[in-house]
């Protein structure tokens, strides 16, 4: 068993590593791909017109991954999404929720202790262990009510913490908005993951079973978001880009506002001669 | 001995100026935090109301930030160092659409739960510092409660304008700030288009 674990996570790396190192290559079928199947409105922006602060020196290929993860989330994730959110009344969704929220606390509780946040590792045994229980094996969520809030970590924010750079902003397929440091992350919390251990022996129903409930539940949460977010912006990659990058940053910091002096402020701004 | 007291005096000075500086950002922090907290409590019983309509509490929430957000400047901070390629014509319709597109995406961003109307939303803001090299710009950090629990941070960007108002110029919910998202978009979209397409493109969507 071990042996198998150990061949997917090489090989995941291994994946993650070709993507990384060829983007080019990648580029190529890329673009083949996305010429042939999609009409992308995409305009190469001219290098030194670049000046957001975003490192995203891929930017011509992860627009055109995008196009393609938008192109599978429109035609099966988001329908799917949409159909669960139909079929399934809000208080059974957010059961559901509860119940997929409650089998990351091994993963949150290993990067808590990671990251030496004592508080936070106690909190998630806590939760864990009134939500398994008197939460009806995590369906429900009584531990909010009891002073326990949820709260998410994992590897790529313990690397972070550790002083380990983000990398360049990557568009990676179907998993969308990433960096190396993420998908790294993404790679060991899968391995810690007591699912991927347990499931290792069940058969590839329960398998395919378990990864496409998370995606849908994923999606189902972001359904209105992220219509609104394409609805209201100019260049939907971009708001993608910029709300990701934000966000992580947020989840870096444990939702707490860095306190460090914005690079930007009014004045500094017009002392400078640069907008007003 | 001279220089000493000389020496002295001239520290004494300094640290006069420094309290004396404190105290009045201490002042200028306490007025901005009951503004910003009149705002919150404001849009809060817009939001949470069960008896106005969606379209009413679009409309009211669009007064409030009229009376309370300064568009003008949000919409320059957007365009970044294109704000100088704004023709004077257009500046007007430019702030114009801003204000509606704000509009719309912060009511989308505090009113997503359709499904749960009896969610009370409820803002705590406690703490204040001064931003920029002029001392009027302020940051208020603070929480989003929902049904009491913890649900994210907020963090409002105020500035005190030519007439000694207070005006919010960004807000910044569970760390992703409206301003620099969109002047993020903008400087992307701009760096291949002009500023009449980025307008245009506006209108559409928002007019």
């Amino acid at each position: 068993m071990i042996n198998i674990l150990i061949h997917r996570l090489f090989f995941a790396i291994i994946l993650s590593l070709m993507f990384f190192l060829h983007p080019i290559a990648t580029k190529a079928d890329i673009s083949q791909f996305i010429d042939e199947n999609y009409s992308s409105s995409y305009v190469e922006p001219s290098i030194t017109d670049q000046d957001y602060t975003t490192f995203d020196p891929y930017e011509t290929t992860n627009r055109k991954m995008f196009a393609f993860n938008q192109a599978v989330d429109k035609a099966i994730l988001k329908p799917m999404a949409q159909a669960y959110r139909d079929i399934v009344p809000e208080g059974g969704r957010e059961s559901i929720r509860n119940f997929l929220r409650n089998l990351e606390s091994p993963t949150i509780l290993f990067n808590d202790i990671l990251q030496g946040e004592e508080e936070r590792a106690s909190n998630t045994v806590n939760r864990f262990v009134i939500n398994s229980s008197i939460g009806f094996f995590g369906f429900g969520d009584p531990a909010t009510d009891m002073g326990y809030p949820r709260h998410t970590e994992d590897f790529a924010q313990t690397l972070a913490i550790y002083g380990v750079e983000s990398g360049p902003y990557i568009v990676s397929p179907l998993f969308g908005p990433s960096t190396p440091r993420h998908i790294a992350g993404r790679v060991v919390d899968f391995a810690v993951h007591p699912l991927t251990w347990y499931l290792q022996n069940q058969n590839d129903g329960y398998r395919f079973s378990y990864g496409i409930s998370e995606a849908v539940v994923a999606r189902e949460e972001l359904l209105d978001v992220l219509d609104d977010i394409e609805a209201n912006s100019t260049d939907y990659y971009v708001s993608v880009r910029n709300m990701y990058m934000q966000r992580r940053m947020d989840e870096i910091s444990n939702g707490v506002p860095s306190d460090e002096p914005s690079e930007f402020s009014i004045d500094t701004a017009r002392d400078l001669n640069l907008v007003f | 001995m001279f220089q000493n007291i000389k020496k002295y005096l001239i520290h004494s000075i300094l640290l006069l100026v420094i309290i004396v500086s404190s105290a009045h950002s201490r002042e200028n922090c306490d007025e901005v935090l009951t503004f910003i907290n009149e705002v919150t409590n404001e849009t809060l019983s817009i939001i949470n109301s069960p008896e106005l309509t969606k379209n009413q509490k679009k409309s009211n929430l669009s007064e409030l930030l009229i009376k309370n957000a300064d568009f003008e400047t949000m919409g320059k901070i957007m365009l970044g160092k294109y704000a100088r390629k704004l023709p004077d014509d257009m500046k007007e319709v430019y702030t114009d659409l801003i204000q509606k597109m704000l509009t719309k995406t912060i009511y989308e961003r505090l009113d997503n739960d359709e499904e749960e109307p009896d969610v009370i939303y409820a803002i705590v803001n406690d703490s204040c510092r001064t931003k920029g090299s002029k001392n009027r710009e302020f940051l208020v950090d603070g929480d989003v409660l929902k049904d009491d629990s913890r649900l994210a941070s907020i963090r409002w960007w105020i500035i005190m304008n030519k007439d000694q108002q207070y005006k919010v110029i960004d807000l910044t919910l569970a760390g992703v700030s409206l301003t620099l998202q969109k002047k993020d978009e903008f400087t992307s979209y701009l760096s291949n288009k002009s500023v009449s397409q980025l307008i245009n493109n506006l209108s559409k969507k928002f007019d």
